[in-house]
Formats: C-alpha cells, sequence, structure tokens
C-alpha cells in the first residue's frame, strides 16, 4: 500500500502546482498602456519645466512597472489584489496633480508676461512718438534700441514656449522704457519748475519792453512750445512754428550737444542767396557772456569736458516744416514763415530763447 | 534504510540542490547601468538629448520590472538571462544618452558661438556703415540728427551682447543661441535703414 500510495502522493506533488500555475490568469498586457501613455507625455512636459516634479514621477512610474511584473510573476496565493491598481494609481494621481500645476504656473506667467509686454510696449510706443516729435539724444536712442530688441527677445521665446527666460527680458524691457520716461522726465521737469519760469517770463517781459521802448522789432523763441513770437512796438504780431535741435530742450552746455540755447541774444548777421543753404538765415550772438561764465563754472566742476568748447553758428533759419526737432542747435522755420521774418529784421534785433513761456 | 526513505531523502537532497543553485540578480551589471544613466543626466542629456534619455529610462524601467516578476517567481524557476539582456541595452542607451548630450552640447555650443560671431559681424557692419555716412559730404536736412539717431541704436543694441555672453557663461546655449539671433534680426534691420541712406545721399 506505501508504495502505491507514495507513487499517488508524488503524482499529485507533480502535477498540483503545474496545474495551478496553469490555471494562473496573468494580466492582460496591454492593460496599462493608457496609462503609460499618459505618464510619458506628462514627464515630457514636467523635464523643462519642473525637473524634481519628474524625476519623482520617473520614480513612481518605475516602481508601478515592477510591481506589475512582480504581480503577474507571482503565484496566485502570493498575489495582492489591487496593488498593480493602486501602484498605476498612484504615478498616474501624482501626474495630474503636478500637470495641474504646471498649468497654473504657466497661466501665472503668461499672464505676468502679457501684463509686463503691455506696459513696455507701451512705453516704447510713447518713447518712439517723443523720438518723431522731439528727436532724441544718442543715449536715449540706445535706450529706445535696448528696449525694443528686449521685447522682441521676449516675444520670440514666448513663442518657443520657454516662459521663464520671455519674462525676464520682458521685464528687463519695461526697465528700459522706465529708464527712457526717466530721461524724458529729467529734461521735461525744468519747463516746469516755478522759479525758472519767473527768470523766462522775466527775459521775455524785458525783450518786449525793448520792443515797445524802441518801436522796434524783437523776437522772443518759445522752446517747449516750439513757437516763435515776434513782436513789433510791443505789439505781437507773428506767432510762428519752429523746429530745434534735436537735443533742443535741454539746456545748451558745450558744442555738439545739439541743444537749442536759452539766453537773451541778438542778431548779428542776416544770411541769403549763397550764404546759406537753408534758404535764408539770421546768425545771433551765441554765445554770449553768461555763456560763458556758466561754461567755465560747469568745466571747473567737471560737469562739462575740458576743451571742448561752447561751440557756435547758432541761427534762426529756414527749412523747417519737417514736423520734428532735426538742427544741431538751431531754430528752424519754414521757408514761408522765414521770408516774412527776413525783411522785418536787422542786425542788432534781441532774440530771446526761453525754456518755457 | 527502506527504499521509500532513500526517495525520500533524494527528493529533499534535490529541493535543496535546486534552492542552492537558484539565480540571483545582476547586481553588479544594475549598478552599471545606474551609474550610466547618473552620467548621462550629468551629462544635461534632459537638455541635449531628450529623446535618447527618454529611451535609456524606458530601458531601464524594463529591465528593473524583468528582475522584479524573476524575484517573484519560485526559487527554481527564476532566471536573469532576459533581465541581463534587458540591462545590458540599459546601459548602451544610459552610454548612447551621454554621448548624445555631450555632442548635443558641443552642437549648441558652436550653434550659439556662430551667432554670436554673425551678430557681431552685423555690429562691425553697421559701425563702418555710420563712419562712412560721417564723412559723406552731401548732408541733407536732419542728417546729422538722424545719424546720432542711428548710431544710439547701434551703440544700444550693441550693448545688449553682453547679455548674450552671459547666457554663453553659463552654458545657457539655447537661450544665448536664441538671444543673438533676435539681436542679429534688430542690427540688420539698422543696417539696412543706412545702406539705404548711403545709398540715397550718394555717398
Amino acid at each position: 500500500m506505501c508504495r502505491r500510495r507514495l507513487r499517488r502522493l508524488n503524482l499529485v506533488a507533480l502535477v498540483f502546482p503545474v496545474a495551478v500555475w496553469g490555471c494562473a490568469q496573468p494580466e492582460p498586457p496591454g492593460r496599462w498602456e493608457g496609462a503609460r501613455a499618459v505618464l510619458d507625455r506628462s514627464l515630457r512636459e514636467l523635464q523643462d519645466e519642473d525637473p524634481a516634479a519628474a524625476r519623482h514621477l520617473e520614480g513612481l512610474v518605475s516602481e508601478a512597472e515592477r510591481v506589475t511584473a512582480a504581480e503577474r510573476a507571482a503565484l496566485p496565493w502570493n498575489r495582492q489584489p489591487g496593488r498593480v491598481e493602486a501602484a498605476w494609481g498612484r504615478a498616474v494621481e501624482a501626474a495630474r496633480r503636478r500637470m495641474a500645476e504646471l498649468r497654473r504656473t504657466r497661466a501665472e506667467r503668461r499672464q505676468s508676461l502679457e501684463g509686463l509686454l503691455r506696459e513696455a510696449t507701451a512705453r516704447v510706443q510713447v518713447a518712439r512718438g517723443r523720438r518723431g516729435r522731439s528727436g532724441m539724444t544718442e543715449g536715449q536712442a540706445a535706450l529706445l534700441a535696448a528696449a525694443e530688441f528686449r521685447l522682441a527677445a521676449a516675444r520670440r521665446l514666448a513663442a518657443e514656449g520657454d516662459l521663464r527666460t520671455a519674462l525676464v527680458q520682458a521685464a528687463a524691457a519695461l526697465q528700459y522704457g522706465e529708464r527712457l520716461d526717466a530721461a524724458w522726465e529729467a529734461v521735461h521737469e525744468r519747463f516746469s519748475d516755478p522759479g525758472l519760469l519767473r527768470e523766462w517770463r522775466r527775459q521775455a517781459e524785458l525783450t518786449v519792453a525793448e520792443s515797445r521802448r524802441r518801436h522796434g522789432v524783437a523776437i522772443v523763441v518759445d522752446k517747449l512750445h516750439r513757437r516763435l513770437l515776434v513782436y513789433r512796438a510791443g505789439v505781437r504780431v507773428a506767432d510762428l512754428e519752429v523746429e530745434l535741435g534735436s537735443g533742443g530742450l535741454e539746456r545748451k552746455r558745450f558744442a555738439g550737444d545739439r541743444a537749442t540755447p536759452e539766453g537773451q541774444y541778438r542778431i548779428k548777421q542776416k544770411k541769403s542767396g549763397g550764404a546759406t543753404r537753408y534758404h535764408l538765415a539770421l546768425l545771433i550772438d551765441y554765445p554770449n557772456a553768461q555763456d560763458r561764465r556758466r561754461y567755465r563754472t560747469e568745466v571747473e566742476a567737471g560737469e562739462v569736458p575740458r576743451g571742448v568748447g561752447l561751440g557756435g553758428l547758432i541761427e534762426i533759419h529756414g527749412g523747417g516744416g519737417t514736423g520734428r526737432d532735426w538742427t544741431d542747435g538751431c531754430v528752424a522755420l519754414e521757408d514761408g514763415d522765414m521770408d516774412r521774418l527776413f525783411p522785418l529784421v536787422e542786425v542788432g534785433t534781441p532774440v530771446t530763447i526761453v525754456g518755457a513761456l | 534504510m527502506s527504499r521509500t526513505r532513500m526517495t525520500m531523502m533524494g527528493m529533499v537532497l534535490l529541493v535543496v540542490g535546486a534552492l542552492a543553485g537558484c539565480a540571483k540578480p545582476p547586481q553588479q551589471a544594475i549598478d552599471q547601468a545606474q551609474a550610466s544613466l547618473s552620467q548621462a543626466e550629468q551629462a544635461q542629456a534632459t537638455d541635449y538629448a531628450p529623446q535618447a534619455w527618454s529611451e535609456a529610462q524606458q530601458s531601464m524601467n524594463a529591465a528593473m520590472a524583468e528582475i522584479a516578476a524573476q524575484k517573484a517567481k519560485f526559487a527554481p524557476l527564476r532566471s536573469y538571462k532576459h533581465a541581463t539582456q534587458l540591462i545590458a541595452t540599459a546601459q548602451q542607451e544610459a552610454v548612447t544618452a551621454q554621448e548624445a548630450a555631450v555632442s548635443g552640447k558641443q552642437q549648441a555650443q558652436a550653434d550659439a558661438q556662430q551667432a554670436v560671431t554673425d551678430v557681431q559681424a552685423s555690429l562691425d557692419r553697421a559701425n563702418q556703415l555710420l563712419d562712412d555716412l560721417a564723412k559723406c559730404r552731401r548732408r541733407p536736412k536732419g542728417f546729422a540728427s538722424d545719424l546720432q539717431l542711428l548710431r544710439g541704436n547701434v551703440d544700444g543694441l550693441g550693448q545688449q551682447l553682453s547679455d548674450v555672453q552671459s547666457a554663453m557663461s553659463s552654458e545657457s546655449y539655447l537661450e544665448a543661441k536664441s538671444l543673438a539671433t533676435e539681436l542679429k534680426t534688430q542690427v540688420d534691420g539698422v543696417v539696412t535703414d543706412l545702406e539705404s541712406a548711403k545709398a540715397k545721399i550718394g555717398c
């Protein structure tokens, strides 16, 4: 009996595991392909923008793969129901959370970028308008070019999907725009200075008073408003539009700064025909004694480089009508207006140029 | 000893022998493959060879999954032969990713450097044109003012090159190339204006 029983037991011992193994139901191989595809897409997106999150997710995917393979190979009585689902579930849930955070971050960045681009673009457009009308110094032109480049770079980077760097460029564009505004304000704030306004008006009144006293002609130029006012016997007889130097609104300090000088001058020479390339011209006696005193003071204070000089050859001439400040510091009128003015004045006619009235 | 007892002892010996001869996971190969992956990551494969990096990661995942599957089996039935092949593949792909990252980075650096060279050439051309125009005898109305503006533009754009150089120094070659390319576009715009001004004036 023993031998037969042992043979039967051996047979059962051999057949039973094989039968059980054969009965095991492995997981369908493609069951988790959908999750893999989702995770793969998430990893690619996270890689650039949040490498730490990508690492964490890679770890969860690896874990899910290991668990899936282990469960597939495990003996039926060793399997843990739900373990594979839990592992993939953890990975997919983490991906969902990270992608939601990424979308939020991107939306915030995009919003910030749009705000910065809008503001920087507005400042650049204002600066362009100012350049078109009143010209710009070389330094301001450099700032404007830098602002325009940064704006273009920000838009290019945003189009390439690099929102982080685009934000940096947009912020830089805005900074340049703010510097341009500050430069503009620095030039213009003196035109609302009460002390300066009082002085300019005083000078203009003195010039008009001289015109009244002598029954002669006098000229007053208002730089800010770009007007040339002609007085005869103290009465205003003409109000003409002018164009200044491209650094015109600044106070003239040295040769080559392209600013139109401010002060009390007189006509030194009348030019016509071949003597001027600007139709007709009235040379004034800039620099006067006050200009020279101021220049010496500023050179000694180191505010103006030594040896540069004050410049000269400041005229009221024709050739205007361009709609912008373009001269080297002179006051330009349209040829027709110059035709009206030229015969009214003579050598010695007072010309007072002020910042604003 | 009875035959039954001898049969039983034989079976026990067989089982013990089988267990003693169980395959073990190829730990050395695994460590080597992981080290190669780490090196690929340090070589910035994620930036410069993202596709190769992703493939190497996936191969490593497949290899580790196979090892886990084998570990879950009844000991005598384990075989790490397939896992060893997968690890070898993962190792190879990690090395490929590292090499691709190195060459990708070198290419990105070369591209960025070329872009910087191109923009410098455009700036040089712009400055040459400004010098030519400054020497022009014919000077139409507003010429000096316009020249001043253009010189300011060129100077302003030239100053932006320092930003590009910073990106190169910090090995952000993709950013450097993007900035240099945009800067060249801006400078070329000014060059075009200068060339047409020169032609118009007849310098």
